[in-house]
């Protein structure tokens, strides 16, 4: 593995902060931050470490969502991350660690969101150019923004913020926190996705290429099958097999963590039709790492070819497809879980459905057939795993990112709720002082 | 335009005088009573857990039912021998629920005042059975209400066109927005149901905040009539919501609106059988938020109860009148029957308020014009539940509906999770309603008509109980409908519309397992497999 800097030499201005950009487990050497705006808010002299408490949470029972359930429970934080885990009887609790005892509550991971719309400014469609790899929205990210106070109390620490799908390409996603913070506080990871829809939206109306599928299609393989050329002439000069170096192309730039799989690419398709498209262009011809996020209407009927080349389903914002041949409502991730599909989760595509109710929409599912268990996970660590962020959330392990949710009980029920919310190890919603906000 | 109301008509009759032909034609052919008279006339659960909401839970009881009505509720009810038995051991009983606003279920009848609610309906809709599978039993259709309430354009109104071309608008509408569709000549004589100007009806809960989000969008519009996305002149469309932007017209007064009840009916959902099918006629006094705001129109509301009231004293002194003998011309009626039933108190008024002040006026009306008021949405009645609860003013909620707070008055302004529990902390009565009003299926789950029960679990969530929850689906929107002697509990003598349900009946994994109306079994799971069917 040579080491890659997606620093283009002809700009200095990249700021080196691998600790708020990592990407997946192996971190950034630098970030490119093409953009002066956002290079005077990315500096990383002002931490906030040292101001984190050091927690002892008490509960009744821990989901992990890794692994079996804990029953009277203790969870240590320290420095923003789990510190230890396990039964309150094994674990010691330190000195000056302040005690927080939920006695009859639930503790689990905060819910993450594959597919929100609600991160930062609404207006997430550039309409020029059919393809847009030059755009990014982590510019416009408004943390702690009103929707996400909302969707703090519904248990939701973390989306994946992306543009919309008003063009085939719509440009480059943020994976952040939903709590409060500087930008970068509560970024995960930027570029975090590349947005892709295939079908049923980006249609052109006005005689340019692309009112078809076959028109999108072809827009969209073009644009990745010159990112990829760009990407591996690149390689092969770091690799040293060319000698000329290939001149730097900032539209294409982030292209580079894509094609070496680092980051996703999340995908408006949906019906069996696109879905198999999904399948033949980005993952069999481009290699890249998909995630299916909408996977609606009757998708789950190719959930073989899904299944063999393990692509994960977020499905949604819709819950069910009603067959007009049997007149049933059929739950859209209880038929993929039917055909074996288990790498499973929900979405809402807020402002669809209120980010609120993600966990909601795992109810649905689990309503119409889901198991309750799996619906946990894919709103946690299946999720979590589709992103490539389940090295910092996802689960409640040690090491990870401490965001916890304190419920009255199992979230996928609507009549419990959340009760307090830690992210990054502070408590960033207590209804306890706080007014209920769902 | 007659031809065209009176085509729909004709259909409805012909396809209802099908069904009735179907069904009873054979034994009237072999001279005998319906085969299924005497199945239907009794019938006794057995085993079941028994929740009656107004006389607590019954464990492992029986419920006898004879011609549709309960006669026996215990543990000890005779059965009398031969009745067909149910066995419920391990499930769970319930009243069936009431929807209080529905649309599009049952019931299709036009706004013409003179189609008959009865010539409208239809116990075999697809509709109907989707009702049946998550428990509700009776509904309120609005009649020629789109499911837009909170549609996806927000609260927008729909424009048909009635009888002999004249528009019947709900009165909240500006004449900016009426007059295209009247110009439009797609939207008159073309021999169609009765146009719908806006295409809100999917019963899609959100607004379109963020244009090009909705993967739907150009299906629609490619779906859509020419003339039904034909606003008329438009200046522009609103780069936030899509809306058009009409010309601007001079801002006067508006004339006090005419008070136009919009229609409803109570029905049951009695499939495959019209028999007690058709419950109430304008069971709410329904007038559009608008035509009480103002103080002309409130004046005019005045001016019209006060009309309502003199003609019942008109009609009374001419009762006592032709009681002695004299001949009298019977005084004539000046405004609708509902006003007159509204001031007589036998039906209430129902309006959409979210405001404080908006329901503030309200129930002031009501104070001093006398008559019962339920408020629909009432999103900030957390705010004044005392004043709501000393003027015995019902509220129909929807828990998790969003509404912001104005900016730096979050205490006391914007929708409230623990509404219902400060409802029922105050001792208001509340109804729950779903996010909108009609059964979609385009795949968005938990939101329309069939998530009834869930939103009913979302009071739970704002700290109601699950009783005062479960009341608030079932004894308190009879109440609201003036209905209570029939519908919304387990008592003897009440109908026999009820619920096996194989769980709690706010879990969000309770289905129901079999659904009866009027003493028949209407809707078995198993059978009618419009839901999964599968066990947890």
């Amino acid at each position: 593995m040579n080491p890659r800097n997606y620093n283009p030499s002809a700009l200095t201005l990249a700021v080196a902060s691998s600790r708020s950009f990592s990407l997946g487990s192996r971190s950034l050497i630098a970030c490119v931050c093409f953009f002066v705006v956002s290079t005077l808010l990315l500096n990383p002299s002002v931490g906030q470490d040292a101001a984190k408490p050091k927690l002892a949470i008490h509960v009744a029972k821990i989901i992990t969502s890794a692994g079996e359930p804990i029953t009277n429970g203790t969870i240590l934080v320290a420095d923003g991350k789990i510190e230890a885990i396990g039964k309150t009887k094994n674990i010691q609790v330190p000195d000056g660690y302040q005690e927080i005892t939920h006695k009859f509550s639930f503790a689990m991971p905060g819910l993450i969101e594959a597919h929100s719309h609600v991160g930062g400014s609404g207006d997430l469609n550039e309409m020029v150019y059919q393809t847009n790899p030059e755009l990014r929205n982590w510019d416009q990210i408004i943390p702690h923004n009103d929707d996400l106070k909302v969707a703090i109390a519904g248990g939701v620490t973390t989306i994946c913020f992306i543009p919309g799908s008003g063009t085939n390409m719509g440009g480059w996603g943020t994976l952040m926190k939903t709590g409060p913070g500087r930008p970068e506080d509560v970024i995960i990871r930027a570029p975090g996705v590349l947005k892709i829809a295939q079908s049923g939206n980006p249609e052109r109306r006005d005689g340019e290429v692309g009112s078809g599928r076959m028109g999108m299609n072809y827009v969209i393989r073009q644009q990745l099958e010159e990112g990829r050329l760009y990407v591996r002439q690149w390689d092969d000069f770091e690799a040293g097999k060319i000698a000329q170096k290939p001149k730097v192309n900032l539209r294409l730039e982030y292209f580079k963590p894509l094609f070496h799989r680092e980051i996703p690419v999340v995908v408006h398709t949906q019906a069996y039709q696109v879905v198999q498209s999904t399948l033949r262009i980005l993952h069999d011809e481009m290699n890249l790492k998909v995630v299916i996020d909408h996977g609606t209407f009757d998708s789950y009927k190719i959930s073989d070819e899904i299944l063999k080349r393990n692509i994960p389903v977020m499905a949604g914002p819709r819950g069910f497809r009603y067959e007009p041949e049997d007149g049933q409502i059929k739950g859209i991730v209880a038929e993929y879980a039917q055909r074996g599909v288990e790498w499973l989760g929900v979405n809402t595509d807020a402002p669809v459905i209120p980010q609120e109710e993600l966990a909601f929409q795992a109810s649905m599912a689990v309503r119409y057939g889901w198991n309750e268990e799996d619906a946990v996970s894919g709103i946690t660590i299946e999720a979590a795993k589709a992103l490539m962020i389940d090295d910092r959330v996802g689960s409640l392990e040690v090491g990870k990112d401490a965001d916890i949710l304190i419920t009255t009980g199992s979230i996928i029920d609507p009549r419990n709720y959340v009760k307090q919310v830690f992210i990054d190890g502070v408590s960033v919603y207590d209804i306890s002082k706080d007014r209920r906000r769902f | 335009m007659k031809t065209r109301s009176s085509i729909w008509i004709v259909v409805g009759r012909i396809s209802l005088a099908m069904s009735a032909i179907c069904t009873v034609l054979p034994c009237q052919l072999r001279g005998e009573e319906p085969a299924d008279k005497g199945k239907t006339s009794s019938l006794a659960i057995v085993g079941g857990d028994i929740i009656t909401v107004t006389r607590g839970t019954i464990r492992g009881g029986t419920i006898l039912i004879e011609d549709g009505k309960i006669t026996g509720l215990g543990n000890q009810v005779e059965i009398p021998a031969g009745t067909p038995q149910i066995d419920a051991t391990g499930q769970v009983i319930t009243p069936g629920f009431i929807a209080l606003d529905m649309s599009r279920v049952g019931l299709q009848a036009s706004n013409d005042s003179n189609a008959k609610y009865v010539d409208g309906l239809d116990p075999f809709g697809d509709n109907v059975k989707l009702s049946l599978g998550v428990g509700i039993t009776t509904g309120c259709v609005a009649i020629q209400s789109s499911g837009g309430r909170f549609g996806r354009r927000g609260n927008e109104q729909q424009v048909t066109v009635g009888e002999g071309g004249n528009p019947q608008t709900p009165a909240t509408q500006t004449p900016a927005l009426q007059t295209p569709a009247l110009q439009n000549p797609a939207l008159q004589n073309t021999g169609q149901p009765p146009a719908v100007l806006s295409y809100a009806g999917d019963g899609f809960p959100t607004t379109q905040r963020f244009p090009g989000l909705d993967p739907d969008l150009a299906e629609l519009e490619r779906k859509a009539q020419p003339g039904e996305l034909d606003f008329g002149e438009i200046v522009s469309t609103c780069p936030c919501c899509g809306l058009p932007i009409l010309p601007t017209e001079p801002i006067t007064p508006a004339p006090p609106t005419r008070i136009t009840p919009q229609k409803n009916a109570v029905i049951k959902m009695s499939y495959g059988t019209l028999d007690g099918m058709l419950v109430a006629e304008n069971a709410f006094l329904d007038v559009t938020p608008g035509s009480l705001q103002g103080a002309l129109n409130q004046k005019n509301w005045r001016d019209e109860i006060g009309k309502a009231r003199q003609y019942l004293k008109d009609q009374a002194e001419h009762e006592q009148a032709t009681a002695r003998g004299e001949k009298q011309d019977p005084p004539k009626k000046p405004v609708s029957d509902e006003l007159i039933k509204l001031v007589q108190g036998k039906i209430a008024l129902r309006i959409s308020a979210d405001s404080v002040s908006d329901m503030q006026s309200l129930i002031g009306l009501a104070q001093e014009l006398d008559y019962r008021l339920v408020i629909s949405g009432a999103g900030e009645s957390w705010v004044i539940p005392n004043e709501l609860a000393e003027a015995d003013v019902g509220v129909i909620l929807t828990p998790r509906r969003r509404r912001d707070p104005v900016f730096g008055a979050e205490d006391r302004t914007g929708t409230w999770i623990e509404t219902t529990r400060v409802m029922e902390e105050t001792g208001v009565a509340f109804a729950v309603q779903t996010l909108s009003n009609s059964i979609s299926l385009n795949g968005l789950a938990g939101r329309d008509l069939t998530s009834l029960p869930l939103e009913a679990a979302f009071a739970v969530r704002g700290g109601a109980s699950e009783r005062k929850a479960l009341e608030a689906i079932t004894i308190v929107p009879a109440r609201m409908l003036g209905l209570e002697d029939r519908l919304g509990s387990l008592e003897v003598g009440k109908d026999a519309d009820l619920l096996v349900l194989n769980g709690p009946p706010l879990d969000y994994r309770t289905y129901v397992e079999k659904a009866i109306v009027n003493g028949r079994v209407v809707y078995e799971r198993d059978q009618a497999r419009v839901l999964p069917t599968y066990q947890h």
